[in-house]
């Protein structure tokens, strides 16, 4: 079947298209910008006919676009090329440019036309999880470096005849530190996977949870002189929940109070009873995040602005695991911060649980 | 005994490479540059050790502030960066390991750093793949040798 459109059908198609089309005539100059392409630029017809358009694309792709589609205008040769092109808002986005030669109704080639679309969010995205996985990488080989070095440490006791310490727990702990990240790394891709995560849930003594968890980060905050204070309640506070995941929750933020906090400063925990919920709550004087990121934090795959990853280890999932496992439980995670104000990171969990 | 400067912000990094490499050398740890600087002022340092990614004052930020305050100490990375070679000639590192590394090749490494007559020296473009094996490398010898003994060796490189 034959499908032909008439010249109006072709006209509608083209100034109604989302896509901005462009069309040069034999000198290769351009005579013609649909609108689709004049909102983008936000410029008119004649500031952008002949060769003015040019002047809109990046100051470091002018001379690759023009040469690559003067080149492929001489062959009369269809092509395709991404440069960036400054939106009207003054923001250079990258496009795909397709172009191909068209010929007159005598089939003499006539000039090129083309259509551009707007792959600025894909090559972000691109780059995002680039970023991802060198953060990845990177978080894999500092536990493996260390346990390398025990390992060596423990061969050549082991060679001398001589003790070998407490050099294996230490080790222990590195590979522990490993799991843990991979755990991390398997929630998230059941997260992505929309599968919610499995909860095992038992009689716990929240108060003991968290005090549990404070102890395992001592070492951390002393090996940074950092206090860590945590008032525990006299009472036990039972709830019904996966003493696991809350203690892998809660490891999570307190890690991070401690990790964005200055040496010598201090953290404070929580955990008190707030109508129906128990709150608890981990409150540090560090860094801080930017108020308009907390809500890209807490979804993942995102780290703070202030916190570069050239100072600050991590992938940026912890705080979306952290969530999605205080969600599971019928609780709420909420952040309340400012960049250079410190973090208050709040548990609510309710006492009756239901999970989610 | 030679005396080491391990610079990194990682305590888990810091605790083992302390213990595996303070069988045969003095070593001194800092967990930042700013903590690096402090140590520097405080002893004779034979090398440094260096991380690169760092709270505070990250390595490449230490190694401006270090040499502006005429340290002249050399320096080996020792990083999880892809980039760690260029990275290495930028800062005017002797050497570089790329992470995780076999504490032996970082020993041949500084061996040869301090005694450019024994093997396992830099090999250029290749000082980090893994298990590097020590060898002379002619090239790498006689840079070693220049710089080595010359306490300023690094800059004098350049």
């Amino acid at each position: 079947v034959s499908v032909s459109l008439s010249a109006d059908q072709y006209r509608v198609l083209v100034e109604h298209a989302a896509t901005m089309i462009w069309r040069s005539g034999r000198d290769a100059a351009c005579d013609y910008f649909n609108p689709a392409w004049l909102e983008f630029t936000g410029r008119t017809l004649e500031q952008e006919g002949g060769w003015g358009w040019v002047e809109a694309v990046h100051p470091e792709d002018v001379e690759r676009c023009v040469e690559s589609y003067q080149a492929h205008f001489a062959r009369q040769a269809a092509y395709e090329m991404e440069y960036r092109l400054r939106r009207h808002d003054g923001v250079y986005r990258w496009l795909l440019d397709r172009g191909a030669p068209y010929t007159d109704e005598t089939g003499t080639f006539a000039g090129f036309i083309g259509s551009c679309i707007d792959i600025e969010d894909r090559r972000q995205a691109d780059r995002a999880k680039a970023t991802f996985i060198a953060l990845i990488a990177h978080e894999l080989r500092t536990p493996l470096t260390a346990v390398k070095a025990y390992l060596e440490v423990i061969r050549r006791r082991l060679r001398r005849g001589d003790e070998l310490g407490d050099v294996v727990q230490r080790l222990d702990r590195q590979v522990e530190r490993a799991a843990d990240f991979a755990r991390e790394l398997g929630d998230a891709v059941a997260l992505e996977a929309g599968r919610p995560l499995a909860l095992r849930l038992g009689d716990v003594d929240l108060a003991s949870l968290v005090g549990r968890v404070v102890e395992a980060c001592r070492r951390t905050a002393a090996e940074r002189r950092q206090r860590l204070q945590f008032e525990r309640p006299a009472v036990p506070v039972r709830v019904q929940a996966d003493a696991e995941r809350l203690t892998q929750a809660l490891g999570s933020v307190l890690d991070n109070a401690l990790k964005f906090s200055p040496a010598g400063g201090e953290v404070r925990v929580t955990l008190d009873r707030d109508g129906r919920d128990h709150l608890l709550t981990v409150h540090d004087a560090g860094i801080g995040i930017p108020r308009e990121e907390i809500d890209a934090v807490t979804r993942g795959y995102y780290r703070a602005s202030n916190a570069p990853a050239a100072h600050y280890p991590g992938v940026g999932l912890g705080l979306a695991v952290c969530k999605a496992i205080v969600e599971r439980h019928g609780g709420r995670l909420a952040i309340a911060s400012a960049a250079g104000a410190g973090t208050t990171v709040s548990i609510a969990l309710p006492a009756e649980v239901v999970p989610a | 005994v030679r005396r080491l400067l391990l610079v990194d912000d990682d305590p888990g990094v810091l605790d083992a490479l302390a213990l595996a490499l303070g069988e045969r050398y003095e070593v001194v740890t800092a967990r930042d540059g700013i903590e690096a600087l402090d140590r520097l002022d405080g002893a004779r340092i034979d090398v440094i050790l260096l991380d690169l990614m760092m709270p505070v004052l990250d390595g490449p930020g230490f190694v401006r502030r270090m040499r502006a305050a005429g340290h002249q100490v050399p320096l080996m990375l020792l990083t999880a960066s892809t980039d760690a070679e260029q990275q290495a000639r930028e800062l005017g590192a002797r050497d570089y390991l790329v992470k995780p590394f076999d504490v032996d090749q970082l020993e041949a490494k500084l061996a040869h750093l301090f005694d450019p007559s024994q093997g396992g020296g830099p090999v250029p473009g290749r000082g980090g793949q893994p298990r590097t094996p020590p060898g002379g490398n002619p090239a790498a010898s006689a840079r070693g040798t220049h710089a080595a003994r010359a306490p300023g060796g690094a800059d004098a490189r350049r």
